[in-house]
């Protein structure tokens, strides 16, 4: 395995009442394949060390083709949000070129607005070491 | 040993001038928008339709406001 060190990406949040000036977010993420199966969809992730488990929009589910129908949602909760129903499935996410780990993983409406996925504890942060460098605006990740 | 890995592109000159709330659908090297739509899955579809099978894909977000996970 080696390390990885992945620059932040920024991005311009506009002046809001609380934020006159605006002001630069750093974010930590990466980009990733959702695999089932045969199916495979690219897409952008954030390592969140706040979630419990590795977690997508809904929208993502239905394009790996993954029923909502024949599952029993669980509740979870966010900013915002309360008893938001989310389904799980095992998927697979693919680190192109360098990894995949086989996750047992949330898909959840509450997401969709987001249109990001995250990498929580369960399924991550349980099996990789990711080290935060914010000040020097890098994150690492053992792979 | 640590490698470098490239950021991830620059939304902000990517996405310039695609609607909120639209899911977008990028091209494999991320350099560019192949298409939009409010769905995913009609994103997906053009795409497709201009040769990329799988393409890489986010949501613009209807608000530019801070994340709170």
């Amino acid at each position: 395995m080696a390390w990885y060190k992945i620059p932040y990406t920024a991005f311009a949040c506009p002046p809001d009442p609380s934020f006159p000036r605006g002001y630069t977010a750093k974010r930590p993420f990466l980009r990733v394949d959702l695999r089932n199966d045969n199916a495979r969809l690219p897409c952008y992730v954030m390592v969140d060390s706040g979630a419990d488990h590795c977690t997508f929009p809904l929208s993502f589910g239905l394009q790996l083709g993954l029923d909502p129908l024949t599952k029993t949602a669980s509740a979870t909760s966010g900013v915002g949000y309360e008893f938001v129903p989310t389904y799980y499935w095992p998927i697979r996410i693919e680190f192109p070129g360098i990894r995949a780990l086989d996750v047992y993983a949330g898909f959840t409406s509450g997401l969709d607005n987001v249109g990001v996925g995250l990498l929580g504890q369960c399924g991550f942060f349980d099996r990789v070491d990711v080290v935060f460098n914010h000040r020097a605006g890098t994150f690492s990740i053992e792979m | 040993m640590e490698r470098i890995a490239p950021a991830v592109t620059d939304f902000g000159k990517l996405l310039e001038g695609i609607p909120r709330g639209a899911w977008v659908a990028i091209s494999q090297n991320e350099d560019r928008v192949l298409a939009y739509a409010a769905e995913l899955k009609d994103a997906i579809r053009k795409a497709r339709e201009l040769g990329e099978q799988n393409p890489v894909v986010l949501r613009v977000p209807q608000l530019a406001g801070g994340f709170l996970f």
